[in-house]
């Protein structure tokens, strides 16, 4: 008897799989560099710490009930503390507090929607197209894909990654921009992101092929103590021209300013999410023969002057019968 | 086979990106402004000395040392060109196969100029014209300065004429109070078809243009295309990839492919494989050039990887798209 409990022990013992019972401290700051210490049971000398998909910066294995783990930069929000080892893993909640760490930079896609239905029976759809352009995977976190077998995406944890056999597609994509969304990117994987955004009216595809939406990366957003000039606006009440200002972190006042008129001052929607932009529109221009030059700026009277704001801005000139898009947008 | 083999072989040259390399190391990025300050990624079996990088026949401006993997350099200021990397390593230089270029002149800031043509006559009775608009945006210091453009030929207006666009800047954009507008010049859009223009190094951020093509006979159903004005520090010495281009007969693609020196682009358009020369520009502010219109007609998209020479001038390039019988052109770009 004694000898068959001590086999079953010893099956059991084998085909034990970690268990995690706490994570101290429970959250860390979004820079990375935290020692944290994991307890429970089962941990084995080959056990890895990895936060969502991100392998923490190392991994100490102190005993079958104790690991060291130090975290990585991280996106903030609620993420998992995994521990992979060969008989099993186990996962523990955790946090991440603090701003977006410099590890990663945004890359804006300025109309980010399901289809539109617009004027004279159009529906606008938009088209966002993606690959690796060679190397390692790109991570793409807030991009979110089409739940037809696996969900993935849209956590800070699980982010769809392309690798440089995969390609993004248009129908692989849940369109949830609000109506803009901003990817986080990390900033050694960016440059290998190739990607294409298009809108085009279904109801009209034999006339065009509709219009490419710039895709704005970070590092070309305008600091605050600039203005955006946006040349070449056209009044002829023949088109209808929509301006969309966008930031992130904190909502300002856009002040628009036309040559000959009082400005108008238009406040932003604040974003809810780290992969919201925050947000403004202005469609009153004014109407006549001439064509404007639009200047764009920020106003943000209760924060200090040393906070810069970064934003960006583009108009849309859409015609208003043929329901065909132009598009005009800071240069170079 | 013949064709699987040389497909094969493009996909691997297309797979060397981002980073230009040699048997052993990488640097990225592998271009930077002939002012120099450009900071580099340099990775391979270092060992454990201490390293400095030398750009042809300057040495970095400053290096540091990640790891035994990892060098961080910085370029020194150096003339348009391309340039061979060598290693220094304790007391001797070790050669590699990297190239570094230098793009631009080392007190100006670069940018292109895609579509820069006098009027063009097109299909179904169409015109297409290319405008281009600009100000001077300078609001910082306590005087604001007159913003000098090179590249732009403008009318002469002296006898004997004293213009000399080639080395002279010709447009001097006043500062924005009122709109001093580039329409405001006689400038001449000799593009062949692009054109490259020049600010001062610092200038940039004060520079604000628009590029638009538009169809004189259609000005009534829409406003045109905007042409993005690229960075040539953004052209890339490696592969970029266009997506989504119909293959529709709907629509006819033109790429066109810009480079900052004559070269040789090799093309993948869906599954054909194509070699494309480009031309060298008839002067400094002229881009080597080409154009492709040789796409296959079907149903559905296709992605078109382009790819210069490896250590060869960086190249740049963009689609348009315009339906047969409306011209309406819509861009496909690499970002």
């Amino acid at each position: 008897m004694k000898k068959l409990l001590v086999a079953l022990f010893l099956s059991t013992a084998a085909f034990a799989n970690p268990q995690v019972t706490t994570v101290s401290p429970a959250s860390a700051t979004t820079s990375g560099g935290a020692e944290i210490t994991i307890t429970g049971a089962g941990f084995t000398a080959d056990a890895q710490v990895q936060f969502g998909s991100t392998p923490a910066t190392e991994t100490h294995f102190v005993n079958a009930t104790t690991l060291v783990a130090v975290t990585p930069a991280h996106l903030p929000g609620v993420s998992h503390v995994e521990v992979r080892q060969a008989d099993g893993n186990a996962f523990h909640t955790f946090a991440f507090v603090g701003p977006i760490p410099s590890t990663f930079e945004r890359v804006l896609l300025p109309t980010f929607t399901g289809p539109v239905n617009g004027a004279f029976g159009s529906v606008f759809e938009t088209e966002l197209r993606a690959k690796n352009g060679g190397g390692d995977p790109v991570h793409l976190y807030g991009l979110a894909l089409d739940c037809r077998v696996t969900c993935i995406g849209g956590s800070i944890d699980y982010p769809p990654v392309l690798t440089n056999d995969s390609d993004i597609k248009p129908h692989d994509v849940l369109y949830t921009g609000t109506p803009a969304q901003f990817l986080m990117v990390p900033k050694s994987e960016v440059d290998r992101l190739s990607a294409n955004l298009r809108v085009f009216d279904t109801t009209r595809t034999d006339a065009n092929f509709g219009t490419e939406i710039p895709i704005v990366r970070q590092r070309d957003f305008f600091d605050q103590r600039d203005s955006i000039t946006l040349l070449g606006v056209p009044t002829d009440p023949q088109f209808r021209n929509t301006l969309r200002v966008y930031s992130y972190d904190v909502a300002s006042q856009v002040v628009i300013t036309l040559e000959g008129h009082e400005p108008w001052i238009v406040p932003m929607q604040g974003a809810r999410n780290i992969f919201e932009p925050a947000y403004a529109v202005f469609t009153d221009f004014p109407t006549g023969v001439d064509v404007v030059d639009v200047n764009v700026s920020l106003f943000q009277p209760n924060i200090s002057a040393d906070i810069r704001q970064p934003f960006w801005a583009f108009v849309t000139v859409t015609n208003n019968e043929t329901q065909l898009i132009s598009t005009i947008s800071p240069q170079p | 086979m013949r064709r699987t083999v040389l497909l094969a072989a493009l996909s691997l040259l297309f797979s060397f990106s981002l980073f230009a390399q040699s048997e052993q190391f990488k640097i990225s990025p592998a271009l930077g402004p002939s002012s120099g300050g450009t900071t580099v990624t340099i990775t391979g079996p270092f060992g454990s000395w201490p390293y400095d990088v030398v750009f042809g026949e300057d040495f970095s401006a400053s290096v540091r040392r990640v790891d035994e993997n990892t060098v961080v350099a910085v370029t020194p200021p150096h003339a348009a060109g391309i340039v061979n990397i060598r290693l220094f390593e304790y007391d001797v230089f070790i050669s590699t196969t990297l190239t570094f270029e230098y793009i631009g002149h080392p007190e100006r800031e670069q940018f292109l100029l895609p579509v820069f043509t006098e009027p063009v006559q097109g299909a179904h009775g169409s015109e297409f014209r290319t405008e281009l608009r600009g100000m001077n945006m300078d609001r910082s210091g306590p005087v604001l300065d007159v913003l000098d453009v090179w590249g732009l030929e403008i009318a002469c207006r002296y006898t004997p004429p004293v213009c000399n666009w080639l080395e002279e800047p010709m447009v001097f954009l006043e500062p924005t109070a009122t709109a001093a507008d580039l329409i405001d010049y006689n400038v001449f859009q000799t593009g062949t078809p692009g054109r490259f223009i020049e600010v001062p190094r610092g200038r940039a951020d004060d520079l604000s243009v628009s590029l638009r093509v538009y169809d004189t006979s259609r000005s009534s159903e829409n406003y045109g295309t905007e042409i993005p004005i690229v960075r040539t520090t953004d052209f890339h010495r490696g592969s970029f990839a266009l997506l989504g281009v119909p293959t529709d007969p709907r629509f006819r693609n033109t790429l066109r492919l810009y480079a900052t020196g004559p070269t040789t682009v090799h093309l993948l358009v869906g599954n054909d494989a194509h070699e494309i020369q480009l031309r060298a520009g008839e002067h400094h502010f002229d881009p080597a050039y080409a154009q492709f219109t040789t796409f296959p007609t079907g149903a559905g998209t296709i992605r078109v990887l382009a790819a210069g020479e490896e250590n060869g001038p960086a190249v740049w390039g963009f689609i348009t798209v315009t339906n047969n019988e409306t011209q309406h052109i819509t861009t496909i770009t690499p970002r």
